[in-house]
């Protein structure tokens, strides 16, 4: 039997012990088409949140536990309103995080937007001419290089993101050393999800069990050549490990949990262009949607929890069975099953309740 | 790198090493995290820092039957103090 020592999931007080994220994509209009871009993002795209919504939002939000948002897009410095919602964001209490191409960072406007955000994390995909292929744009890395000289010269704490893909494991010991040479403090490797964009462009660049386990083994290569000195973050988990410590992907498997608080239940909340409010990850069934900015009341996370979570907890813990009884795949992207689940769900095994 | 790049680990080996990884991870001092796309592993950014062994040695005598512990440097730039969070044996 274990005891806890502090409330290790106490979702409010002053300092916390694991953020509880509102990631915002404010528009999905992006300057680029990346091959790989789960939101589809493009420069045709005209749909944006509202600000007075969004900060409406934002403040009950962290009434209820939320403490850290997470801005992408499309491309954040295209969201006009991007500097006020982070001023705004930062007065209310929140750490702010932007997942950004880089390339547009170099005007005094997104300067002074800079100095609202703790961590901005950098889109890279490799080498210069693999990067360029993937944001389907000549001369995008030269461009990203000039906006990290941007963060170095303000002393902004920056993270580089590379999406890890069949072409790019090749690449990471280089991405290793790009990034802690450019002086990152993190380096985030997540694998490509068939999801968005990549369905029609990259449906041959599957990650298959062998070419898992070589990137789980080169990311842990790389978290133990920089340990104490640059994260590694790597967003891939062995079975093992997971069914060993499943609190890491589920709130259901905290104590914590037990409150039925959504902020204790769930990590993250998801803000789409449209304003809808979706649990746990962009593209998770909008069945399950929470609400929307625009018109949601004082009680819609009571209402979410009282309608979804049981279904939700239902998919968390089918998705985490499911992974305990296949045996033939050790390296596990936790999040794209549980997406896939969420859809799965609403045919198969898992009774709506409403 | 040369070796996985050009297939000279198969199948089985590959699955071994995984599995020794997870084996040291296991005993380690952090406790991994997931995180969605696009959204950066800000929480393991103000997870990382050195641990003074001084403060362990005082937080964490020889005898406590500590299982599992995590260290939070509070701020990015400059922390200048952390939260200590564990899980121990109750009897």
């Amino acid at each position: 039997m274990q005891k806890e020592i502090n409330s290790l999931c106490e979702s409010v007080g002053p300092a916390p012990d694991r953020f509880r994220t509102i990631q915002i994509h404010p528009t999905k209009k992006c300057n680029l088409t990346c091959l790989h871009c789960y939101s589809s993002s493009a420069p045709g795209y005209h749909e944006v949140l509202n600000l007075v919504d969004l900060k409406n939002f934002l403040v009950y939000a962290f009434d209820h536990g939320f403490d850290n948002i997470a801005v992408s897009g499309g491309e954040p410095f295209l969201y006009k309103d991007l500097e006020q919602l982070l001023k705004f964001s930062k007065s209310v209490g929140y750490q702010n995080t932007l997942a950004s191409n880089g390339m547009l960072l170099k005007s005094e406007r997104a300067k002074r937007t800079l100095d609202f955000v703790d961590l901005i994390a950098i889109s890279v995909d490799g080498p210069q001419p693999l990067h360029d292929k993937i944001r389907n744009q000549t001369g995008a890395y030269d461009k990203m290089c000039q906006g990290l000289e941007v963060l170095k010269n303000m002393d902004k704490p920056f993270g580089i993101i590379h999406t890890v893909t069949p072409e790019s494991w090749n690449s990471l010991i280089w991405l290793g050393e790009f990034a802690f040479s450019n002086g990152a403090k993190l380096l985030q490797l997540h694998p490509l999800e068939m999801y968005g964009r990549a369905i029609d462009t990259l449906a041959s660049e599957v990650i298959d069990e062998d070419l898992a386990h070589k990137i789980f083994i080169l990311g842990h290569y790389l978290v133990s050549k920089y340990n104490g000195e640059m994260v590694v973050q790597l967003d891939m988990l062995h079975r093992d490990y997971l069914l060993a410590h499943p609190q890491i992907v589920s709130g259901f498997e905290r104590s914590c949990g037990q409150s039925g608080k959504l902020a204790d239940l769930l990590d993250t909340i998801v803000i789409e262009e449209s304003g809808a409010i979706l649990p746990v990850s962009y593209g998770f069934n909008p069945t399950y949607s929470i609400g929307n900015i625009s018109n949601f009341t004082l009680s819609v996370f009571e209402d979410f929890e009282k309608t979804f979570i049981p279904d939700i907890k239902e998919i968390f813990n089918y998705t985490l069975s499911k992974i305990g009884e296949n045996d033939t795949r050790d390296i596990v992207n936790w999040n794209e099953l549980l997406i896939s689940e969420s859809y799965a769900a609403m045919t198969s095994h898992i009774p709506v309740y409403r | 790198m040369a070796k996985l790049e050009k297939g000279g680990v198969d199948k089985v080996d590959l699955r071994k090493i995984s599995s020794s990884i997870v084996g040291l991870k296991n005993q380690g001092l952090v406790i991994d995290q997931v995180f969605i796309k696009g959204k950066p592993g800000f929480s393991r950014v103000h997870i990382y820092g050195r641990v003074d062994p001084e403060f362990l040695k005082k937080m964490v005598p020889g005898n406590t039957p500590l299982k599992r512990f995590e260290v939070f440097p509070f701020g990015i730039i400059n922390p200048e103090g952390f939260n200590f969070k564990g899980t121990v044996e109750s009897y």
